[in-house]
């Protein structure tokens, strides 16, 4: 037999596990950072709603103050752009992380989230009652998206919305399949039959819609929006 | 789809880490004989040259040429051009030098493939060294002094030497110049000291006559005859040398064109070549080669070939999704083009397992051409283009490989060059 240098393949195979191990460990030390990273934003996101909750309850109080409407609304616009990026950033990390879509934490911080959109949408909707504010609210239900690319389409279409009118409009985004109580009656109450769902404005159309069918809908129910002119 | 696509990167990963660490740690272990020529206790022996040519009136004279300015005693050294049914002026052109008693011009009657012509060579030559060059291919001067000292071990077979690119000028030159320097230089010297040499180059090679008449000479009708014998070294249990203090230079493709048919030669006749002497696998008495050279290469090769299809296809499958998600907003990219300029923010966490694993082959691999650019002597800010573009040029060279297969498959017929 020719020469066969074990000592030369244990050593390179060794060598292997090794660099293996340490990318692999690379790699939970990043997946951590990325969910600390969630945590963190999520945390900082939540204080800022108890803060603005807390003015919430007592804007019945302060309505007669002129200034309390405009406080609000910046309040509620930033905290709308916080949660827009944060979801972004917890879809790309579900991206990167593929077991991540059946990970306990990622359920966890979607329904966290999901929590802050309904909150977002009660004071939302109180805003535009009490300070007469002049804003488009969309919701958009999604649901089974590992099975329906229809749902990512949406979204994608939504994406380009918020992008072009994102001053005038408030795109809120729920999530089906996390059984969570307010969003179930959300579904309920507008008669959400189909993934994905839009509700312009208190008016459900369910399936999907391009870029230019949701802006018929939002012009239809919100003429006023600088898009329709 | 992504469950096979995944394993592949890992199984992948796993053998071209292991390769390419059995090759580092090589290197490492014998690079101090790297340069090292064995000392001369051959005198000089009588060697015999055979260029076997096919249509080559474009390179013969340069070729004889440089033969003629060998350093090496002319009464120890003859030429012997095998003109193999030339509709070209080559028989003309080296009938000049045979008229002058310069060389010994054989002319086929009709074209009888590379192969043939060798063994014609070869039963013609006088010496016990034949050494063989194409047709387009010039050798330095020392080749023979050189290369001649390996022969004091009576297991080696043959020796090869460093082949060059000659005159690289397009960008396709200078992309192969850096994959010779490293295919035909840098890893052979590797791969010979732990036996592991599957290839002695056409473009260049030294034999032991006897032992290449021993194992039947070279395959007729095979496309890759340089590789076939070399196989069959190792089966024989020769040895194949490899020097890189000398070399030769040959011409290359300059399009694309030549470069597919090259290489579907090459790849058609590696695959056929490795049906034919399928018993090499894991074969335990060829030690290195058996158990760990042709497993390894060519079992990567294989599933570096399904990891390429799975990932072309999911490329194509997202550049799906984006081309429909991107007609549902009538193509109106440029909001979204400029939402991401506007919140572009470099996030280390972005980077996953599989990037990780898709980066450290890469930066191996980086690092190899490097060392393997240096040990040959090649200063790479002189060809830098030819250095980056090499590192993706495993691109199309993976194209080759699955139009080789498709051939190989088909029973197609593989023509040696285009113009034929």
């Amino acid at each position: 037999m020719a020469g066969f240098d074990v000592r030369l393949y244990a050593t390179a195979a060794l060598m292997t596990l090794l660099i293996f191990a340490s990318i692999y460990s690379l790699n939970m030390f990043f997946e951590s950072q990325r969910e600390q990273y969630v945590t963190e934003q999520m945390n900082e996101i939540v204080d800022d709603f108890e803060e603005i909750e807390t003015a919430y309850y007592f804007m019945d109080l302060v309505a007669q103050q002129n200034n309390s409407c405009d406080i609000l609304k910046s309040e509620l616009d930033y905290l709308e752009s916080r949660l827009w990026v944060l979801d972004g950033r917890i879809k790309s990390y579900r991206d990167i992380t593929k077991d991540f879509a059946n990970d306990e934490f990622y359920i966890r911080e979607k329904k966290k989230l999901n929590r802050r959109e309904v909150i977002h949408l009660a004071m939302l909707s109180k805003l535009k009652k009490t300070c007469n504010y002049n804003h488009t609210i969309v919701l958009y239900f999604y649901g089974q998206c590992e099975q329906n690319r229809r749902c990512d389409e949406q979204g994608y279409v939504l994406t380009y919305i918020n992008q072009n009118i994102d001053p005038e409009i408030s795109i809120l985004s729920f999530d089906a399949d996390r059984n969570i109580s307010a969003v179930d009656s959300l579904i309920k109450l507008y008669n959400v039959t189909e993934y994905p769902c839009v509700v312009v404005e208190g008016h459900t159309h369910c399936g999907l819609h391009t870029s230019d069918e949701m802006m018929a809908l939002m012009c239809q129910y919100s003429p006023s929006l600088s898009i329709c002119k | 789809m992504n469950v096979l696509h995944v394993t592949l990167v890992y199984v992948v990963w796993f053998l071209v880490t292991f390769f390419f660490l059995v090759s580092a740690l090589t290197f490492l272990k014998h690079r101090q004989q790297f340069y090292v020529i064995p000392p001369s206790t051959e005198g000089t022996p009588f060697v015999s040259i055979v260029v076997p040519a096919f249509n080559e009136e474009a390179g013969i004279a340069d070729t004889i040429e440089s033969l003629l300015e060998i350093d090496y005693p002319k009464n120890k050294l003859e030429i012997i051009v095998v003109n193999d049914g030339s509709k070209d002026r080559t028989s003309e052109i080296a009938g000049k030098y045979a008229a002058e008693d310069k060389i010994v011009l054989i002319n086929n009657e009709k074209n009888m493939g590379k192969a043939a012509s060798l063994n014609i060579g070869f039963e013609k030559a006088r010496g016990k060294y034949v050494a063989c060059i194409d047709a387009d291919t010039v050798t330095q001067k020392d080749v023979i002094k050189k290369t001649i000292n390996y022969f004091k071990d009576e297991d080696v077979a043959a020796v090869i030497v460093r082949i060059t690119v000659r005159n690289p000028k397009n960008w396709l030159e200078k992309i192969i110049a850096v994959e010779y320097n490293l295919g035909l230089g840098f890893y052979p010297k590797i791969f010979s000291s732990i036996d592991c040499m599957y290839l002695t180059p056409g473009q260049f090679s030294i034999y032991r006559r006897d032992k290449v008449l021993a194992i039947g000479g070279f395959q007729v009708g095979n496309i890759v005859e340089d590789l076939e014998i070399a196989y069959r070294f190792q089966k024989a249990h020769y040895k194949i040398a490899c020097c890189v203090m000398t070399g030769a230079s040959t011409k290359v493709p300059n399009n694309l064109r030549d470069l597919y048919h090259q290489r579907k030669r090459w790849y058609s006749g590696t695959i056929q070549t490795l049906l034919q002497h399928r018993d090499v696998f894991f074969n335990r008495n060829l030690g290195n080669f058996g158990l760990f050279f042709i497993p390894f290469n060519y079992g990567t090769t294989a599933l570096g070939l399904l990891l390429f299809f799975s990932t072309t296809y999911l490329f194509f499958s997202n550049a799906h999704m984006v081309y429909s998600d991107l007609s549902l907003i009538n193509f109106d990219i440029f909001p979204s083009i400029k939402n991401f300029i506007t919140h572009m923010a470099l996030d280390p966490l972005s980077i996953g397992m599989l990037s990780l694993l898709a980066v450290t082959p890469f930066v191996m691999n980086l690092m190899a051409c490097y060392v393997g650019m240096k040990m040959m002597g090649e200063k790479i800010r002189k060809n830098l283009f030819g250095f980056v573009a090499f590192l993706f040029f495993f691109l199309p060279y993976h194209v080759f490989w699955i139009i080789a297969l498709y051939f190989v498959v088909l029973k197609k017929k593989v023509r040696w060059r285009a113009s034929m």
